[in-house]
């Protein structure tokens, strides 16, 4: 029995190197800042999250089974919050985008206020200005 | 707060990472078959999403969830009115990404209302060509 989750575990940890394969490749070929965001997104929460699977079926234990939940929290959390800030950065820095961006919902908003502080890309807590 | 809606929060609070799970998995194998297909059918838009959160906790939730998720990315986010500004590769129209955050919304509000889910606002106004007024 253990043996055999052993090989689950082993298939899943592959698995999860392929996910962030095609996560890097995606990376490359993804026509623009905000698309390859969410190849990274792929290989940091799917990739990570099957790769941490197969290694707690590979060594099930309730020690492990904290330490890898933990891990796996902070790696969901961080892909989340990094990404974002990312594409807020692009965004805001003016990155080229795919030319078949259909609209812009955001433009329409930096029109209205004309103070580029007050551009919700800016977004900060209304207290904090 | 009813028996009913207490119970639809703690089960709520149960669903919500199977949900994530479940839309990281279908999101994630979309964007790979674009990746690995010679020609990808990505169509872009940045789509303006007005959302029924209200504290800081549920506005910061929803929007790193959207990010989280393979195929949308949050680019900005307001607090009052909430709203979130998201980058979704597969935009045909306003209307698909809309139901597609509130969707999600829904499951993010069940698992942190105890008293109900509120009903969807519906989309802003815009011109012919989909441009806010």
């Amino acid at each position: 029995m253990s043996e055999l989750l052993e090989d689950v575990g082993d298939v899943l940890m592959f698995l999860g190197a392929v996910v962030f394969l095609v996560g890097a490749v995606g990376v490359i070929r993804l026509p623009d800042v905000y698309s390859r965001l969410s190849a990274v997104t792929i290989a940091g929460a799917l990739g990570t999250g099957t790769v941490i699977i197969g290694l707690f079926l590979n060594q099930p234990s309730v020690g492990s089974a904290f330490t890898l939940g933990l891990a796996l929290l902070i790696q969901l959390a961080t892909t989340a919050v990094g990404g974002a800030a990312m594409a807020r950065a692009g965004y805001l820095t003016g990155a080229p985008r795919n030319e078949h961006t259909r609209f812009d919902d955001l433009e329409a908003e930096g029109e209205q206020e004309t103070a580029p502080e007050r551009h919700p890309g800016h977004s900060r807590p209304d207290d904090d200005a | 707060m009813t028996p009913r809606t207490f119970l639809t929060w703690i089960l709520g609070m149960f669903w919500l990472p199977l949900y994530m799970a479940y839309d990281l998995v279908a999101g994630s194998l979309r964007v790979t078959r674009d990746i690995l297909r010679p020609q990808g059918d990505i169509t872009p838009a940045f789509v303006e999403v007005p959302l029924r959160c209200r504290s800081d906790f549920e506005i910061s939730l929803m929007s790193n969830l959207v990010s989280l998720s393979p195929g949308t990315i949050t680019v900005a986010t307001r607090q009052n009115p909430a709203t979130v500004w998201v980058h979704a590769m597969y935009a045909h129209d306003h209307r698909s990404v809309l139901d597609y955050v509130h969707t999600m919304e829904d499951q993010v509000l069940r698992a942190t209302r105890p008293d109900g889910v509120p009903t969807r606002p519906g989309d802003l106004e815009r011109d012919e060509r989909g441009r806010r007024r």
